[in-house]
């Protein structure tokens, strides 16, 4: 399905229907960073890059776990999870080429496999009973629960679905917003292009912040939805 | 692409709701910055906590902008 506004090209799911999908395997190379690069004691510029990256999200996502074995568990799981977003968002910056997480396929797959990676995690490791007495907080009445349930039924069942359109909104507007600055070119002629490149460059640059942002959330929001079932406390 | 009263109302639709979503978001946005300064300047020991918390809650009430967004560009394509 590829909606088509005037001449602009929406594509929901163009990424299926073509032999672009092996550029889905790009990302793989920097994900097998440590395995095809041996870390070493003086680093160098690319793994001096990696271990900022790494420490600023251990600070981050270190407070969220409560043991230390959790964490050494789980987090090659987000780090991979964030490489994976990042550098797919990233690729947007290339000319001709579009970011792949702007189409809804990609986040709206790793939104449901993260969901129900939570969801059964939850049930194996606290029992069912206890996951759907989570659902709702204890010490109210038993009447405001029962009344309580179907709306936190229905609010679970929203995270998966804002955990994709969140990510695919925020990279589809920002390449049309580029986009449709490049028409305003076109539309105004050869004086605006100045003005055209000025605000197409800072454009792509907060692009850039955008993409990194937007990997961040959806790692350290996964991270959230996890640990709260992997804990379940209230 | 024929035009009729309901495209035309679609489209209003689509500019007049991406408008107060705007409008929306944008005092939300206000409102969250100028908090995180003002607690940036109290400590600024913490004022790299803060920065990151303001920026994941940035992106959070931008992303309710963009739904608004994608409602509209469905409007726009109908």
């Amino acid at each position: 399905m590829n909606v088509f506004i005037k001449d602009i090209e929406l594509a929901f799911t163009y990424l299926f229907s073509s032999p672009k999908i092996l550029v889905v395997l790009i990302p793989l190379y920097f994900m097998a960073f440590p395995i095809i690069n041996k870390f070493q004691i003086v680093p160098s510029k690319l793994q001096t890059m990696m271990e900022m990256v790494y420490e600023f999200l251990e600070q981050q996502f270190k407070i969220l776990f409560k043991k230390e074995a959790d964490y050494k568990k789980w987090m090659p799981f987000f780090l991979a999870l964030f490489f994976y977003v990042f550098f797919h968002n990233i690729m947007g910056i290339i000319p001709t080429m579009k970011p792949i997480t702007s189409d809804i396929n990609i986040t709206a797959s790793l939104a449901i496999f993260i969901f129900i990676f939570s969801l059964y995690i939850g049930i194996s490791k606290h029992g069912l009973y206890k996951y759907l007495a989570h659902l709702t907080p204890s010490g109210i009445p038993l009447a405001f629960r029962t009344v309580m349930f179907p709306i936190e039924v229905i609010s679970s069942l929203a995270k998966p679905f804002s955990l994709a359109v969140r990510l695919f909104a925020n990279m589809t507007a920002g390449h049309l917003i580029i986009f449709s600055m490049f028409k305003l070119g076109e539309m105004f002629g050869n004086y605006f292009v100045p003005f055209d490149i000025v605000i197409v460059t800072t454009l792509l640059l907060f692009e850039c912040f955008v993409a990194l942002i937007q990997a961040f959330i959806f790692s350290y929001l996964s991270a959230i939805y996890i640990t709260d079932m992997l804990y379940m406390e209230h | 692409m024929e035009t009729t009263i309901g495209t035309g109302l679609s489209h209003l639709g689509a500019a007049l709701g991406m408008g107060i979503a705007s409008l929306g978001g944008a005092i939300g946005m206000g409102i969250l910055v100028s908090k995180a300064i003002e607690s940036m300047v109290r400590q600024p020991e913490q004022a790299g906590v803060v920065r990151t918390t303001m920026f994941i809650g940035i992106a959070f009430v931008e992303a309710a902008i963009l739904y608004t967004l994608v409602i509209s560009f469905i409007l726009l394509a109908k």
